[in-house]
C-alpha cells in the first residue's frame, strides 16, 4: 500500500505539515512493526533520509518555506511562485494552472519514480481561497487524466460560515462543481467545527490557527493510521476498500464524506478518561446521526442513520466489545487515548452547510458582485451557473436519499 | 525572489508622506531582523548596492540600501530637503524628477504642461526601476489631490502606469482636501483627480486632513481623549505630556499626521513582507474588497491609536480594539460609515492575535454593522505575526462603504459653487477644453448614483438554479 499527498495553498500545506508531524510523533509510541508499515505507506527513502510522499505546491512562498524546514520534506518535490492567487479561483485555475503544468507534472513524475508507485493520492486544500481551490481543481483534472491508475481523493476545508474570505462561497461552488466528477471521494473538514472543539472540549479559549490545524490533522491521522487486526497487521488496503463501499449508495456515487473522532480531550485530562466502549459507541453514533458535536450532542432527536459508515475503534479491551456498526478493531491506544473511536461517514448532515453556501453564491451571482474579477481570467457567468447546477444536483441527490 | 513595490511620491504632500514612510520602514525592518543580511522582506522596498553601484543579491550583507521609489516634484524645495536629510542616502539623483517653478495649484498645469514635458523622462525612469525588480507586485502612489503637482502630474503618472504596466496593481494613498482648505482652486483640482483615480487606480485609500488632525488630537490631549483616559494612570499622564511637549516643539506640524499615513502604508504591506498565520497579499485586498470595478475607494481606520512615541500606556484589551475600529474617531477620512451600507470589510491584524479571537469578534460585531444583503459575511481578514513599532498588536480596517458618496457629494458641491460662475476656469482653459469640466462632473455623478443604488438595495428573493442531471 502506498499513499501520497498533494498539499495545496496555505491551508493545504499547513495541514499536511501538521499531519506528518503528528504521524511521526505517533510512531514513537508504536511497535516497530507499526513503524515499518507507516514508513512503507507514507514515506520513502532518499539519500538516507525518510521523505514524505507529498508534493508541496503554493503560489506564494512563505508557508512552503516553513514546511521545508522539516526533515521529511525535500525541496525537489515543492513548487512555489511569488504572486499568490489573490483568492480568485479563476486566477488559480486558468492562469496558474496552464502556466505551471509542466513543472507540476515534472515533480509528480519525479515523486513516482523515486517512491515506486502510488495507489492513491489525497489532495489537501481549502475551499475558500484561490490556489488550493482553483489551482487544486486544475491539478486534479490534469492528474486524474494523466495517471489513470492512481485513485485521487480530496480533503477539503470549509471556511467559517460567518466569513473569512469574502469570495469563499463563489470559490467553494466553483471548486465542488469542478472536482466532483474527477474525485473518487471528498472528505470535508470544517473550520467552525474544529474551532468549536478547541473552545469547548480542549480548554483552549483562544485557539490559534495552529491549534485548529492540529485538531483537523489528528482527526485525519486517526483515519489514515493502519489497523492491527487478528494479530497480523492488515494492510491499509482493507480500510480503503471500506472507503470505496462508503461512496457507493444505491449504485450511484455519493462522494461527500465526513470525519468524526471521539473523545477530544486536552492532554492533561487523558489519564482520567474512564468511558466504557458502549458509552463511547452510543455517543459517537448519536453525534453522527444528529449531526451534532461531542459537547452538545442532541439526545432528544432520533436522527438520521448515515447512508454508509466506517467505524475504527482503538484501545484497551476493544475486542471484548460487540459493536453495532461495522467496526475495525485495534488495540493500539491512539494519541494517548485509552479508548477512541473514529467514524468516516457518508450522510446528509453536510447538506445544511452546502445549502447556505449555495444561497450566498446565488445572491452574489445574481447581483453580479465580484464577477468581473473572475471574468478577467476566463470564468464566465455560464461557468458559475454550471457549477451551481452541479452543486444543486448533489444537494438534491442527498435530499432524495433521506426520503 | 521577492515581491517588490515601487513607491511614487508626487508633489509636496506626497513627498512629505513618503519621507515619514521610509523612516518607518527602516525602523520596522531593523526591529524585525537582527541580522545584517539583505533578506527577502527588505527587498520588497529596498535594493542593495555596493560602493560601485552594482546590485547585490539576497543573502549578502547590507551595504547601501536604495529605496525603490520615484520622487517627483515640480518645485525644488522639498526634494532638496529630502536629499540633504539623513534619509537622502536612500535615493539616487536619477530617481528624482524635478523642475523649478511648480504647478501653481493648477491641475491642468500639472497634467498637461508638465505631463507632456516629462512624459518620456518619467517612462524611462519607470522602466529602469521596474527592470530592477524580479516580480513587481504593485505601484503605490502618495499625493494630495487638491494642489497642482500631486493632483495633476500624479493623475498623469497614474495613467502612464496603467498604459505601460497594466497587470501591475496601482494603489494610491490620496489626501483629499478638507472643507476649510486654503487652496482656492482645490475643488477643481480634486474633482479632476478623482475622475482619474476612478478610471486608472485599482484601489484608493482616501485620507483627509481634518480626520488626521482629529486623531492626532486624541493622542496628544489625554485629558480630553476618550481612549487614553481609560488606560492612563496617574503617573504616566504627567510623563506623557512632558515627553510630548518637548517632542512637539521639535516636530514639524504635519509630521505626526504624515506618520499616521506612513503607518497605514506599513500595515497594508506587512503581510507581504513578514510571516503570518493568515497571509493577505495586495491582490487579495482588491479581489475581496472591490465587488464592482469602479467602486474601489476604501475607508481606512487604525487601532489602537497610541502616540508613536509613548509606549508606556497599558496595552488595550484586544476586544476593545475591535470595537474601536468601527468608530469614526479612528478613521483617516471623515465620514459616517455606520449610517450607510458596508459592501465589504477587510481586517488586517498584526501581532500575536489568535485566529479564533478575530473570528469571535467578527461574529459579535456583525449584527451592529449594516452589511449589504448579498454580502452578510463580507469579511476578509488576515493575521501578520510581526507587530508594529512600539505596540504589541494593532489592527487596520479597510471598509468599502457607501458613505464615500457623501464625500464625493461635498466635493461636487464645492466644485459647482465655483464652476457655476466660471471662476478661475480661464486658468485651466489654457491647457484643456471646457468640456472636460462637464465630462468630469458627469462621471462623478454616475459614480455617486452607483453607490446610492447599492445603499438602497433591498434583499431580493432569487430562484435557485435548477440541478443539472
Amino acid at each position: 500500500m502506498s499513499i501520497g499527498f498533494i498539499q495545496l495553498g496555505q491551508c493545504g500545506n499547513q495541514i499536511g505539515h501538521s499531519l506528518f508531524d503528528f504521524m511521526l510523533q505517533e510512531t514513537q509510541m508504536s511497535s516497530p512493526g507499526a513503524q515499518a508499515l507507516l514508513n512503507e505507506i507514507f514515506f520513502f527513502e532518499r539519500k538516507n533520509k525518510l521523505i514524505a510522499k507529498s508534493l508541496l505546491i503554493d503560489m506564494e512562498p512563505k508557508v512552503v518555506d516553513r514546511c521545508l524546514k522539516a526533515d521529511y520534506y525535500d525541496k525537489t518535490f515543492s513548487l512555489t511562485k511569488q504572486e499568490g492567487s489573490g483568492n480568485n479561483w479563476a486566477y488559480g485555475f486558468n492562469n496558474h494552472g496552464p502556466a505551471n503544468k509542466n513543472a507540476i507534472l515534472q515533480i509528480m513524475d519525479t515523486l513516482l519514480e523515486e517512491c515506486g508507485y502510488l495507489e492513491c493520492l489525497f489532495l489537501i486544500s481549502s475551499l475558500a481561497g484561490g490556489t488550493g481551490s482553483g489551482l487544486g481543481s486544475y491539478i486534479l483534472e490534469l492528474m486524474s487524466d494523466r495517471y489513470p491508475e492512481i485513485e485521487f481523493f480530496n480533503i477539503c476545508v470549509m471556511p467559517h460560515l460567518t466569513g473569512e474570505v469574502i469570495l469563499q462561497s463563489l470559490n467553494t461552488i466553483l471548486t465542488i462543481g469542478s472536482i466532483y466528477q474527477h474525485s473518487e471521494g471528498i472528505i470535508l473538514l470544517q473550520n467552525d467545527e474544529a474551532q468549536a472543539l478547541c473552545n469547548n472540549l480542549l480548554n483552549l479559549k483562544s485557539p490559534s490557527l495552529n491549534d485548529i490545524n492540529q485538531v483537523m490533522s489528528t482527526n485525519l491521522a486517526s483515519f489514515f493510521w493502519p489497523c492491527l487486526t487478528n494479530q497480523v497487521y492488515s494492510t491499509f488496503h482493507n480500510n480503503l476498500q471500506y472507503v470505496q463501499e462508503l461512496l457507493n449508495i444505491t449504485n450511484n456515487q455519493y462522494k461527500l464524506l465526513q470525519l468524526n473522532q471521539i473523545p477530544q480531550l486536552p492532554q492533561q485530562s487523558k489519564a482520567f478518561q474512564n468511558d466504557t466502549w458502549s458509552a463511547l459507541e452510543k455517543r459517537i453514533q448519536q453525534m453522527v446521526m444528529t449531526g451534532t458535536k461531542e459537547y452538545n450532542i442532541n439526545w432528544h432527536k432520533k436522527g438520521q442513520q448515515p447512508f454508509k459508515q466506517l467505524m475504527l475503534a482503538r484501545g484497551i479491551d476493544v475486542k471484548k466489545h460487540q459493536f453495532n456498526w461495522n467496526t475495525v478493531q485495534d488495540e493500539h491506544q491512539f494519541n494517548k487515548n485509552e479508548k477512541s473511536i473514529t467514524v468516516l461517514h457518508n450522510s446528509s448532515n453536510i447538506i445544511e452547510s452546502l445549502n447556505q453556501i449555495s444561497d450566498r453564491s446565488n445572491q452574489m451571482i445574481q447581483e453580479r458582485a465580484y464577477i468581473y474579477q473572475y471574468e478577467k481570467f476566463g470564468v464566465k457567468i455560464s461557468d458559475f451557473q454550471e457549477s451551481m447546477g452541479i452543486v444543486e444536483g448533489i444537494i438534491n441527490d442527498y435530499e432524495q436519499l433521506i426520503q | 525572489m521577492p515581491r517588490e513595490l515601487i513607491f511614487v511620491q508626487v508633489g509636496q504632500c506626497g513627498n512629505q508622506i513618503g519621507m515619514r514612510f521610509w523612516d518607518l520602514a527602516l525602523k520596522e525592518h531593523a526591529k524585525a531582523k537582527q541580522s545584517l543580511l539583505y533578506d527577502e522582506s527588505l527587498s520588497s522596498f529596498f535594493r542593495n548596492v555596493n560602493s560601485k553601484n552594482q546590485e547585490l543579491k539576497i543573502g549578502e550583507p547590507i551595504q547601501n540600501l536604495k529605496a525603490r521609489a520615484l520622487i517627483v516634484d515640480m518645485e525644488e524645495g522639498v526634494i532638496n530637503q529630502i536629499l540633504k536629510s539623513p534619509l537622502g542616502e536612500l535615493f539616487e539623483e536619477k530617481q528624482c524628477i524635478q523642475d523649478v517653478s511648480g504647478a501653481g495649484n493648477n491641475w491642468a498645469h500639472g497634467f498637461y504642461h508638465y505631463g507632456n514635458q516629462y512624459e518620456k523622462h518619467i517612462e524611462e525612469r519607470l522602466r529602469k526601476t521596474v527592470e530592477q525588480c524580479d516580480s513587481l507586485q504593485c505601484f503605490f502612489m502618495t499625493h494630495s489631490i487638491g494642489g497642482g503637482t500631486g493632483s495633476g502630474l500624479g493623475s498623469r503618472i497614474l495613467g502612464l502606469l496603467e498604459d505601460n504596466y497594466p497587470e501591475v496593481f496601482r494603489f494610491t494613498a490620496s489626501v483629499f482636501p478638507s472643507g476649510d482648505d486654503d487652496v482656492v482652486t482645490s475643488p477643481y483640482n480634486s474633482l479632476f483627480s478623482l475622475y482619474e483615480l476612478a478610471k486608472h487606480a485599482d484601489c484608493v485609500f482616501p485620507i483627509d486632513n481634518s480626520a488626521l488632525i482629529n486623531i492626532v488630537d486624541q493622542i496628544d490631549k489625554p485629558n480630553k481623549a476618550r481612549l487614553v483616559k481609560e488606560n492612563a494612570h496617574e503617573g504616566s499622564v504627567g510623563i506623557k505630556i512632558t515627553q510630548f511637549g518637548e517632542e512637539e516643539k521639535r516636530q514639524k506640524p504635519f509630521d505626526k499626521m504624515n506618520s499616521l499615513i506612513a503607518h497605514l502604508l506599513s500595515h497594508i504591506t506587512c503581510s507581504m513582507r513578514f510571516e503570518g498565520a493568515l497571509n493577505v497579499d495586495l491582490n487579495e485586498i482588491t479581489m475581496n474588497l472591490v465587488p464592482y470595478p469602479d467602486l474601489h475607494f476604501l475607508i481606512s481606520s487604525m487601532a489602537p491609536l497610541y502616540s508613536l512615541l509613548d509606549s508606556k500606556l497599558q496595552p488595550r484589551r484586544l476586544d476593545q480594539m475591535f470595537n474601536d475600529i468601527y468608530h469614526p474617531d479612528f478613521q483617516m477620512i471623515t465620514g459616517q460609515p455606520s449610517l450607510h451600507k458596508y459592501l465589504a470589510v477587510g481586517l488586517l491584524v498584526r501581532g500575536d492575535v489568535a485566529f479564533s479571537d478575530v473570528n469571535r469578534n467578527i461574529k459579535k460585531l456583525k449584527d451592529q454593522l449594516r452589511m449589504i444583503y448579498w454580502n452578510q459575511e463580507g469579511f476578509k481578514y488576515g493575521i501578520c505575526n510581526q507587530p508594529p513599532i512600539g505596540q504589541q498588536y494593532s489592527m487596520l480596517c479597510l471598509a468599502n462603504n457607501t458613505c464615500i458618496k457623501d464625500t464625493f457629494q461635498e466635493m461636487t458641491d464645492r466644485f459647482q459653487k465655483l464652476y457655476k460662475r466660471k471662476v478661475y476656469v480661464h486658468h485651466y482653459k489654457q491647457y484643456m477644453e471646457q468640456s472636460h469640466f462637464d465630462e468630469t462632473l458627469n462621471a462623478i455623478q454616475n459614480l455617486m448614483v452607483k453607490y446610492q443604488e447599492l445603499e438602497l438595495a433591498q434583499p431580493k428573493k432569487y430562484q435557485r438554479i435548477q440541478p443539472i442531471f
